[in-house]
């Protein structure tokens, strides 16, 4: 009797530590989560209708049979090629961001030199400047060096980023003054001082830069789109550009297409969350001792 | 001492290269060496690209001596910007698709060539055959210096696609003049349904829109230019404008974008979706089964029918060498012979440049009433003024639109300032 008393104390317990302590925010994270995840949910359901189910009123919102648009899809498109590109494109772009970030973020915020808050303000200066106003003399200077239709058009261009520059460049400002004059007794060069104090400890930052170049790398469309031709050196965001037409849009080619090449990303960023966070939050403690 | 050698060496290449300007047209390149040429072109989705791939490899089957490469762009805006692009860098493609203020700024640069000799040439087309292509599309090919420059490619005109099931609902018979359209707008308009949906366009992009409000304003006995020049706050014009507003305001027409009338035909929504025939095989996918659907000619007014010829010709570059220009004419000649138009425009709802394709496509016109009457349609189509300040001009169109139906100007204030600003693009 005591020992199914015990049992039942514990399972009563176990439920209480299940339940949420504030039920109010869980249901508010619970809301928020659904809204992101729904033009996702969206675009599965769209990517089993047909051409007319998309058009219907009221929409429906549980996925049709035709899974006949993930074959016609697949075949529209060499889309194992366009999703090595990008992940090779991304991948290089995040490497030489972080590159060219720390030096100049370290530059910018560490070293002491004249003229160093003008040439602060030159690099926030470039943020002024759209996209689509530099597109042809860009295109002009790419064909001039034989770069049109490259992989290298599409990464170094890329490679340098005024919101990495900036963020690590405050990030080094805030290095307590103790430190830099620690490392310079001891007779470490400033690259060594970068590399083995700064750098660690900038470990949030380069987590957040990294993210959001790779992000933004992976969402680029209008650059390689006017930049590019061949489907050989093309990211996935061009190719799916081929459901997009003149008088219409082919809605169910280009979800199925959206959701083949969206799911390996998931994947990999849900099985790597935990790493990604705990890296992000490293060099916290770091930083305040 | 050198250099004078080099230049005297340079002479015959120049007097061969000259040669090249003033020599007619050479023979079709499939007889020559191995020959690739670019088409840069927005047929990229749907059976427009299943289509065009088709006809490229039958060419290339007939034309062993050629290859074609198709560079796809996804519509027409961002293929105008690769053009110029190529263009500025002095890398075009060796033909490309181009409306005729686009052919007008690239002939104004010299970026393409005229097309005059290659028709007339041994290789080109005989007067018989030129007479089969439609009147309005073969007097779309000169710009205004009266030089063929372009070639025609993918023509269109505007029609009316109708929820019939919806229309006899609502015991609402089909329009034929603008004026009943706004009647049929009342009956229709009842709950969660409406008459119509269209797209304005904007500055950069004009939409189907744009150009069916332009189709009305010569149906009310405006003009679009007049004397070279900018016509857009004409009474028609502000006539014309004021009914869209006044349908919009009572919830007639509704404002979208990305093919909104098509979206709120095919969902059961609104009762009409003028748009061009080219748009006639979304239309049918995006209707399905649902009700049944029927087309009919753009209204008039009180001047009588217009329409607006869409879709665009072809137009070769002139970077191109003496054998690509060769190959390329060969290409755009043979795809706008009766049968390949024929096959095109079966394929994507486009019509066939040529009467002489209307034989052909008599078992699919008897199925498909819908090109006979586009086709007729194009006695009433006027093509986009061949001018390079029209680009501005009719981006314009789409701003006094938005403003109008969108943030309730005043039409004559909105195409007043549409005006302005176009007249201000003249110089």
């Amino acid at each position: 009797m005591a020992a199914r008393l015990a049992v039942a104390l514990r399972v009563g317990a176990r439920w209480r530590r299940a339940l949420p302590r504030r039920p109010g925010s869980t249901l508010a994270v619970v809301l928020i989560g659904a809204l992101f995840a729904f033009p996702f949910y969206w675009v599965i359901t769209t990517s089993f209708d047909t051409s007319s189910e998309v058009y219907s009123f009221p929409p429906r919102f549980f996925p049709g049979g035709d899974a006949g648009n993930y074959a016609r899809a697949w075949g529209e498109a060499p889309w194992v090629h366009y999703f090595l590109n990008t992940v090779l494109i991304a991948g290089c772009t995040v490497v030489l961001v972080l590159a060219t970030s720390l030096l100049a973020g370290f530059a910018l915020g560490v070293m002491r030199y004249r003229g160093r808050e003008i040439c602060f303000v030159l690099v926030l200066m470039i943020l002024m400047v759209p996209q689509v106003v530099l597109i042809i003399p860009d295109y002009i200077v790419l064909d001039d060096i034989h770069w049109l239709n490259t992989y290298w058009a599409q990464i170094v261009p890329w490679g340098a980023s005024v919101f990495g520059i900036f963020l690590l460049r405050q990030f080094f400002q805030s290095l307590p003054e103790e430190l830099i004059e620690a490392a310079e007794l001891d007779g470490a060069s400033q690259l060594r001082f970068l590399w083995k104090v700064a750098a660690p400890l900038a470990w949030p930052a380069i987590i957040t830069i990294g993210l959001y170049v790779f992000i933004g790398s992976w969402d680029s469309f209008l650059w390689p789109f006017i930049m590019t031709s061949s489907a050989s050196v093309q990211p996935i965001e061009v190719g799916l550009a081929t459901f997009l037409g003149t008088n219409g849009t082919d809605w169910t080619g280009l979800s199925a297409a959206v959701v083949f090449t969206s799911l390996p990303v998931m994947v990999v960023f849900m099985l790597s969350q935990r790493r990604l966070v705990e890296g992000a939050f490293a060099g916290t403690g770091a930083v305040k001792g | 001492m050198r250099a004078r050698r080099l230049s005297l060496a340079g002479i015959p290449t120049a007097v061969a290269t000259l040669a090249t300007f003033v020599v007619a047209p050479a023979a079709p390149a499939a007889a020559a060496a191995k020959v690739s040429i670019s088409f840069m072109e927005a047929m990229s989705s749907g059976t427009q690209k299943t289509a065009l791939s088709a006809l490229t490899s039958e060419f290339e089957k007939a034309n062993p001596g050629i290859t074609v490469q198709l560079v796809a762009e996804p519509d027409y805006g961002t293929l105008l910007q690769k053009e110029e692009a190529a263009v500025a860098a002095g890398n075009p493609p060796t033909m490309g698709q181009a409306y005729e203020n686009w052919a007008a700024t690239f002939a104004a640069s010299k970026a393409i060539v005229p097309l005059g000799g290659y028709v007339s040439g041994k290789h080109g087309v005989s007067g018989a055959a030129q007479k089969q292509i439609w009147p309005s599309v073969w007097k779309d090919l000169y710009l205004p210096d009266g030089k063929i420059w372009m070639w025609p490619f993918n023509k269109s005109d505007y029609v009316v696609y109708y929820n019939s099931d919806m229309l006899a609902k609502n015991h609402v018979s089909v329009p034929t003049t603008w004026a009943q359209w706004v009647a049929d707008g009342a009956k229709l308009t009842t709950g969660a349904d409406w008459a119509e949906s269209i797209d304005t366009g904007t500055l950069s992009a004009p939409a189907n829109g744009t150009y069916v409000y332009l189709s009305m304003v010569r149906a009310y006995g405006g003009t679009w230019t007049n004397n070279q020049k900018p016509t857009l706050d004409t009474p028609a014009a502000v006539s014309a404008l004021s009914m869209l507003q006044s349908m919009v305001k009572k919830g007639y027409v509704k404002i979208g974008t990305n093919y909104p009338g098509q979206t709120a035909l095919g969902a059961g929504r609104s009762a009409f979706d003028i748009s061009t025939v080219a748009g006639y095989p979304y239309v049918v996918d995006a209707v399905g089964k649902k009700f049944t659907l029927e087309v009919a000619a753009v209204p008039s007014g009180p001047a009588g029918q217009a329409n607006a010829l869409e879709g665009t010709n072809v137009v070769m570059f002139s970077k191109a060498t003496r054998a690509e220009r060769s190959a390329a004419w060969s290409f755009m000649k043979w795809l706008s012979e009766p049968k390949q138009t024929a096959y095109w425009a079966e394929e994507t709802g486009y019509l066939p440049v040529t009467k002489a394709a209307l034989p052909l496509m008599a078992g699919y016109d008897a199925t498909h009433p819908y090109q006979k009457i586009a086709a007729e349609e194009l006695q009433y189509a006027t093509p986009s003024p061949p001018f390079s300040w029209w680009t501005e001009a009719v981006g314009q169109v789409g701003t006094a639109l938005q403003a109008a139906l969108v943030n309730g100007e005043a039409p004559a204030q909105a195409l007043a300032a549409a005006q302005q600003k176009a007249m201000a693009a003249l110089h």
